[in-house]
């Protein structure tokens, strides 16, 4: 103990609330301990923090060295007792943590809590008289927002935002004095009138004793404007004089920039109801903000951990939703029930809703499939499988192509009943949660992580389907400079001139009676079709760049590759014939066949070829195995199915079939076995990309 | 400007010095054997006083009797800081960098240069007050100090306290300045405003006791030597 700290003497001098809090320049009252003394047995105080409106909070040290902080609380109501208890156990990242609330010899008592070295906000403000950067105050906001929506959700209003009660520790915003809250409750909002916070931040209502969680988006508001612009938005010689503002003033928020002008002025509103409904939907207005130029940070690894407890706790409401989601992905634009809406991605080729029984297992089985071809078969098998598949394909193509068509009728009618079904019990277009017994949601995730798009932890994995070239996967690929570009695309255009050799001369083996010149023939187009593809997508690699754009540079190539075709018959003098019995659902007139429509039916044919598949995705560097069943399969069938649904005669040479999609499987086959490919088990970029998405 | 106190025999601390450390070395370091101290300043922060001439800075570990320790991965002697007359010299005993340059041979502390120690630790070396010699380490990096304090001064004549941020131990809810200072080698504190030390008022300059407590109009501290 410390002879000269001074003991019972002053301490009604300071007992008063401190309504107005501390200004930075005013004079803070005595501290009652003095370092060295030890009023809470195990605890050795070194010096006094601060002052709040309800006690001093101290720097200690206990018997065994753990550094805390030591609030004293004078004034202990029941009420605020049972809070600060209530808090006692509250995890979050971005809430400073309680350890134990004591009493000692005086029956004061003490909270012992986590000490934060650090710089508070207010300590920031200060340093930047004229705000700070929107990035750092965003960054700020999300911090704040992710702790005190936390809080809402157990039912506590913190009361008493400042920046003087938030904390960077390593750069981790820590919300403080939340111990000291309200509970959200009816009975209470009006049980108490005494004044508790800072005045500069306290909301219009409270002068009516109300206290909702809305005082404390004011609050948020109240500190945004004044970290982007230095000042609180209300100021005043008296503290009457600035409440007076904040029931009546609008604040000047015309030094602020849109969005930010109108969030705060939302967020500052006077009516409760016309503010955000919640902190974690004030965040999502504010742009995104690159992470790593701010010196704070939210906590979006550890918040993404934590909030699957804080839902278990509390139970979801789309708001938790868009917390989360804002809090895990900071740097995307979240929406209220994005995440609920993700079902687009899963299955590769289906648009089937999640929840229904039938998509699911539709889904499923895909999915188990291509894993299976992804991780059990290899690449010789693969080649073989396609080949056979190719042969067979026209053989059984008019009963699969009815049994489907039937199918999908018939589905189409059960689909639309399904729901209006679900729409019935549900309730229309409400965002459905993720619910942990919802088998696609699995499979959703593993497709995700197959297509090693690496998903933001807990972000919304529509966006993922949207761009598969998704940037941390696009940062991952090695950067080449345009020589090595041009030195690898010549290895692949090599590469996939022999492997188109060899697959046409696989393919007019088994389905084209072998002839030497229509060897040649396919040879040509494939081997054209293939350096058609490989060529573009070799300047795209690694951009994400517009599917429209990139389709109307593939229709080009197809009229190219059209008319190399049609030449290389007419110089060849190939026949082509037709071989199996499979005509075209929509047959013209067969008395309009003739020479000159040749070259356009070519054109058209390999046109449409190139334009409605994405060729260049056979091409990704990122794709998930290097010759893929289901994408060499769509390609195929896309052949057959263009030429089943082409309005032209059979006798127009190569256009009976099974020339053409021959071509289409060879520069398939070809493309993806010559294009460059990051195997995820061998490679680092693509690892680390596989890694952070799983 | 740099005092001339004699050196206080019964104040001294004994270092140990790893086997094989330079006589040189050990002299230095016994003329710095003046005790440390810290500043617990209320609502301001706590500061480790170094006295004497030569600091040694080094990882804390129990038995490492170093005049700055930190924990970091660091050595136990690993740089040290010496005060001449002409100002500040940095001493490197292993990997140090100034302002991002490593650093073999004593170099000359300038104001607001940053010291890196083994590529993890930085610290920013301050000069801030243009009539005092005294200096203050503040580590940048998220390194502690042990004991756990803000900042270390490298004390040389006084130390200023007060709302400028030209003073040593900056207090922003000051409004006169409070200067500490070394009096025939002990510790004696001055205010613009009348001072109460262990509960005795002063006007005069009053010299402090090993533990002492100092409040003034507009802050409060405690001294704790070690």
């Amino acid at each position: 103990m410390n002879p000269h700290a001074t003991e019972q003497d002053d301490r009604d001098a300071t007992g008063e609330p401190v309504v107005a809090g501390q200004r930075r320049g005013e004079v803070p009252s005595r501290f009652t301990y003095a370092s060295g003394s030890a009023p809470l047995p195990g605890y050795t105080i070194k010096r006094g923090v601060g002052q709040g409106g309800f006690g001093e909070v101290y720097y200690a040290v206990s018997d065994g060295g753990k550094e805390v902080a030591l609030k004293l609380i004078r004034r202990s109501l029941d009420v605020e007792l049972r809070g600060v208890v209530q808090c006692l156990n509250l995890k979050h990242p971005h809430l400073l943590d309680l350890y134990d609330i004591r009493t000692d010899e005086r029956d004061d008592h003490w909270v012992v809590m986590e000490f934060v070295n650090g710089d508070s906000l207010e300590d920031l403000i200060s340093d930047h008289p004229e705000g700070m950067p929107v990035g750092e105050a965003t960054a700020w906001m999300q911090g704040i927002a992710a702790g005190v929506g936390y809080l809402h959700e157990c039912g506590i209003v913190h009361r008493d935002l400042k920046p003087g009660n938030i904390f960077s520790d390593r750069g981790l915003v820590k919300v403080g004095d939340y111990g000291l809250s309200k509970f959200i409750s009816c009975s209470r909002r009006s049980g108490q009138t005494e004044s508790v916070g800072t005045v500069h931040y306290m909301a219009p209502e409270i002068a009516n004793g109300r206290y909702g969680k809305e005082i404390d988006v004011y609050a948020l508001g109240v500190m945004l404007y004044e970290m982007l612009t230095g000042h609180v938005p209300f100021e005043g010689e008296s503290v009457g004089e600035v409440l007076m503002k904040h029931l009546t003033a609008t604040p000047d928020v015309s030094r602020l920039s849109e969005p930010y002008r109108s969030i705060v002025a939302k967020a500052l509103a006077k009516d409760p109801a016309a503010r955000y409904a919640s902190a974690a939907e004030l965040v999502t207005a504010l742009p995104p903000v690159d992470p790593d130029n701010s010196r704070v940070h939210a906590a979006a690894r550890v918040a993404a951990r934590a909030i699957p407890v804080a839902e278990s706790v509390a139970g979801r409401s789309p708001e938790v939703e868009a917390a989360s989601a804002a809090a895990a992905s900071p740097g995307a634009t979240a929406s209220p029930g994005a995440t609920g809406k993700a079902h687009e991605v899963a299955g590769s080729g289906g648009d089937d809703g999640r929840g229904e029984p039938i998509a699911e297992f539709v889904n499923d089985t895909f999915s188990q499939l291509g894993h299976a071809w992804n991780n059990n078969v290899n690449t010789p098998a693969k080649i073989l499988i396609i080949v056979l598949g190719v042969w067979l394909l026209p053989a059984i193509s008019g009963p699969l192509i009815g049994a489907l068509v039937t199918f999908g009728v018939i589905y189409l009618f059960y689909r639309i009943l399904w729901q209006i079904f679900v729409w019935l019990s549900d309730g229309p277009a409400e965002p459905r949660g993720p619910s942990p017994a919802s088998s696609a949601h699995v499979v959703e995730a593993k497709t995700v992580a197959d297509a090693k798009c690496a998903a933001p932890v807990g972000g919304s994995a529509r966006r993922v389907h949207r761009r598969k070239w998704h940037p941390p996967a696009l940062r991952a690929l090695p950067i080449k400079s345009p020589r090595e570009r041009f030195t690898e695309l010549l290895g692949s255009l090599a590469l996939g001139a022999v492997v188109c050799l060899v697959t046409c001369l696989a393919l007019s083996m088994l389905l084209g009676k072998f002839a030497v010149d229509r060897f040649a023939w396919l040879s040509i187009v494939s081997i054209a079709g293939t350096w058609g593809v490989l060529i573009p997508t070799k300047f795209w690699e690694g951009t994400g760049g517009e599917a429209s754009l990139r389709r109307f540079w593939m229709l080009v190539m197809g009229l190219g590759l059209g008319a190399i075709a049609f030449a290389a018959q007419e110089v060849l003098l190939v026949e082509l014939p037709h071989m199996f019995e499979v005509e075209p659902f929509f047959v013209a007139d067969p008395q309009s066949s003739g020479a000159t429509h040749s070259l356009l039916s070519y054109l058209t044919y390999f046109g449409f070829l190139m334009l409605i598949m994405r060729w260049w995705k056979l091409a990704d560097p990122l794709r998930n195995s290097r010759v893929g069943l289901w994408r060499t399969a769509v390609c195929v069938t896309t052949a057959i199915g263009l030429y089943l649904f082409w309005p032209f005669p059979q006798d127009w040479g190569m256009l009976a079939q099974p020339w053409g999609f021959m071509a289409a499987a060879a520069i398939a086959v070809a493309t993806q076995l010559a294009s460059p490919w990051l195997d995820p088990q061998k490679s680092e970029p693509a690892k680390s990309v596989a890694a952070s998405s799983a | 400007m740099v005092a001339n106190f004699s050196h206080s025999a019964t104040h001294s601390t004994i270092h140990r010095f790893p086997a094989g450390h330079s006589a040189a070395l050990q002299s230095t370091m016994k003329q710095s054997g003046r005790r440390h101290f810290v500043i617990w300043m209320d609502a301001v922060g706590g500061f480790l006083v170094c006295r004497g001439d030569h600091v040694h800075l080094g990882q804390a570990v129990p038995g490492n009797r170093v005049d700055v320790p930190l924990q970091a991965d660091i050595s136990r002697h690993h740089a040290s800081i010496r005060r001449d007359q002409e100002g500040y010299l940095l001493l490197p005993n292993a990997r140090v960098l100034l302002d991002g340059q490593l650093i073999a041979q004593p170099t000359t502390l300038c104001d607001g240069q940053e010291i890196d120690l083994g590529g993890a630790v930085k610290l920013e070396f301050r000069r801030p007050h243009p009539l005092s010699a005294t200096a203050r380490l503040t580590v940048k990096s998220h390194h502690r100090l042990s004991p756990p304090v803000d900042a270390v001064l490298l004390l040389a004549d006084s130390c200023v306290i007060g709302p400028a941020t030209t003073s040593h131990i900056v207090a922003r809810q000051m409004t006169s300045e409070a200067v500490l200072f070394e009096q025939d080698g002990k510790l004696a504190m001055r205010g613009a405003q009348p001072l109460t030390i262990d509960g005795t008022e002063h006007v005069q300059p009053g010299l402090l006791a090993e533990q002492s407590r100092v409040s003034g109009e507009d802050f409060s501290l405690s001294v704790e030597s070690l």
